[in-house]
């Protein structure tokens, strides 16, 4: 084999192991809780007789769905609880309706953590609340949501008209620059 | 500074807890890291491969492979784009597929390869052939750097004209300090494509005649000359392959947080009767880096052609065009990452307090509540005027593209107009993106 294949042929088997390597790790560790973009919102707190992790999901919460994420650790022997019953509900500041939703080890995506979905669909402060219940007793926990409105129309027009303005005067100078220079006289 | 960070980054991916959002794996490499690179580029040029934590390993390799003589050059036909744009794809790939953003264990990993890889590659070859061929983050680098207001460059061309030594390319005798690795001659050099900002040359000139110097931002798409270690633009196949899967990644790895792309999924999994994720991901990559960028970029090329009256080959006018999408892509990167830099900039704070809790130092309950880095209303006029920035600038490269070549502005005109149509057609793009709702990501296709 020439020096120039067997060196390249290296460089692919190095490449090709490598990421071998990495995608058979992957798939035992990337079924975890899965939040990304999500931000903590209690963080271990001890209620009760639990520990409570909560997240909610995405970042920032947009007027649409809300996902809040909720694990259960029992104080006791330090294990996450598998069968409780975990409600959330959020209402919002200004008034309205509250809204209401069971965490699922569905929605989670595995047996351990608990997701629910609401539809949030008024900008504003929403007032958050966790509560767990199952054989160890039960627990509420609250905090404070922030829901942003999405892009609206009104933006992309507002921000626009400094653009249109700038994109004519540019385009305006681009184009006088690109005549063709005039014959030299005589 | 980037080597300390990362080796934080290993240590709390690789033992901290596994929540992506208590981890400073994925906190600072997915937020923080590529929020800052996008606005660094934006603000000034490629400040993220000047300080790169790579260049211990690959000092090692180089040092290593030295003494032991297994240094040489690459073989030529590896000395293009073609891997790197390989691997970015499978890196995007990836990234969706095993949840990247969510995996602090898998962050740590990469971190971990990257290390490694530049060590093994510089160790054997010659000429920063990691940072040139291989490694995908220097070539998003250098991606955005084409649209940076900042460029290494040689002051007074005169003085390079007299020059008898070289020493920007060959090296510093005197002083024993190295020329470019990557083969930019500061002489030919023009623009940021492949430049490093490693300042090898600045230091290597004993005229004292190159410096960081400001520019006319995407002013070196605007033509084609031959550069310096690159040859022409207009020339290379696998240029345009880098950037079309940079160009066209933009907005897959956009659309992949969005609740639509998850109905789509199911769509294609249900359809091929299965239920693992892979595939159908494989078949939305599939159109997204090559069945639509093959249909959008032909028709656009053939619309081109038909307008300016000029024989000329579809892809040649790709190859010519291409670049003038640059600026608008690199818009929706900026938009994208901004985004989630600017929503979760000051998460960074409790993340560490909760890492230094969980090292034993106990510094109390960590400050959740922190956050954005701007007020939340700020935040979608922010991405807006990135994307149309970007607009902007793709229609002033793709017309001077289009003057440079046809001369008379009538023809080029006219051969501008789809491109331009095309690159307002990616803003749209960009905007539907954005008006669509945010997924809780990670979670559809695990456990069902």
């Amino acid at each position: 084999m020439a020096k120039d294949q067997w060196t390249s042929l290296r460089l692919a088997l190095f490449i090709s192991i490598l990421f071998m390597l990495i995608s058979y790790a992957g798939p035992a560790l990337a079924i975890g809780p899965g939040t990304g973009g999500s931000k903590i919102r209690v963080d271990n707190e001890e209620i009760g007789p639990y520990s409570l992790l909560v997240a909610t999901s995405p970042l920032p919460v947009t007027v649409g769905q809300m996902s809040v994420w909720v694990r259960v650790t029992g104080l006791e022997d330090n294990a996450m609880r598998r069968d409780a019953v975990v409600m959330v509900s959020a209402t919002p500041r200004g008034g309205g309706p509250t809204l209401t939703g069971q965490g699922t080890h569905k929605n989670a995506g595995n047996d351990f953590d608990y997701v629910a979905h609401l539809d949030v669909q008024q900008a504003g402060q929403w007032d958050v609340t966790v509560s767990v219940e199952d054989e160890l007793g039960q627990a509420k926990v609250a905090f404070t949501e922030t829901v942003t409105r999405g892009l609206s129309a009104g933006v992309l027009i507002g921000v626009a008209v400094p653009f249109i303005i700038l994109a004519v005067v540019v385009g305006v100078y681009l184009w006088q620059r690109s005549a063709p220079a005039a014959p030299a006289a005589g | 500074m980037l080597l300390v960070v990362a080796g934080f980054i290993i240590f709390d991916g690789l033992i901290g807890p596994q929540q992506a959002p208590r981890n400073l794996a994925t906190v600072s490499a997915w937020v923080h890291y590529r929020g800052l690179v996008v606005l660094a580029l934006l603000v000034v040029g490629n400040l993220f491969c000047m300080a790169c934590p790579f260049m211990l390993p690959r000092e090692v390799g180089r040092w290593l492979g030295t003494r032991l003589g297994l240094q040489r050059n690459l073989p030529r036909r590896w000395r293009n784009k073609w891997l790197a744009a390989v691997l970015l794809v499978i890196f995007f790939f990836w990234y969706e597929w095993y949840d990247l953003w969510a995996s602090p264990w898998l962050t740590a990993w990469i971190v971990l390869g990257y290390f490694l890889a530049a060590f093994v590659v510089d160790t054997f070859f010659q000429g920063a052939a990691f940072c040139k061929y291989v490694c995908p983050l220097g070539q998003f680098n250098f991606f955005g750097s084409l649209n940076s207001p900042a460029e290494i460059k040689i002051r007074e061309a005169q003085t390079c004209a007299a020059c008898q030594t070289k020493d920007c390319i060959a090296g510093n005798r005197r002083t024993g300090q190295r020329g470019c690795e990557l083969w930019l001659f500061q002489e030919k050099k023009v623009g940021n494509m492949d430049c490093t900002f490693c300042l090898d040359c600045v230091y290597a000139c004993p005229h004292d005649n190159i410096g960081l110097m400001a520019r006319v931002p995407t002013g070196e798409l605007w033509t084609d000359p031959r550069r310096a270690g690159l040859g022409y633009f207009g020339q290379r196949w696998d240029l345009i392959a880098l950037l079309v899967v940079l160009i066209f990644g933009a907005y897959l790895n956009a659309f992949a947080m969005i609740t639509p792309v998850y109905a789509l999924q199911q769509s294609i999994s249900a359809w091929l009767n299965i239920s693992v994720e892979w595939p159908s991901l494989l078949i939305i990559f599939g159109g997204g880096f090559l069945i639509l960028p093959v249909i959008l970029l032909s028709l656009t090329a053939f619309f081109s052609r038909l307008l300016a009256g000029r024989p000329e080959g579809v892809g040649l006018i790709i190859r010519r065009f291409t670049y003038s999408l640059v600026p608008m892509a690199f818009g929706v990167w900026l938009s994208h990452y901004a985004f989630h830099f600017l929503t979760g900039a000051l998460t960074l704070i409790p993340v560490i307090q909760s890492f230094l809790n969980d090292s034993g130092f106990d510094i109390g309950q960590p400050w959740w509540h922190l956050g954005p880095l701007v007020p939340a209303e700020w935040l979608f006029p922010i991405q807006t005027i990135f994307l149309y920035l970007g607009l902007f600038g793709s229609l002033v490269v793709g017309f001077q593209i289009a003057v440079d070549h046809y001369k008379a502005r009538q023809v080029a005109l006219r051969a501008f107009l789809p491109w331009a149509a095309l690159a307002l057609f990616m803003l749209l793009a960009a905007f539907w993106i954005m008006l669509q709702p945010m997924e809780m990501r990670g979670t559809i296709f695990l456990g069902m």
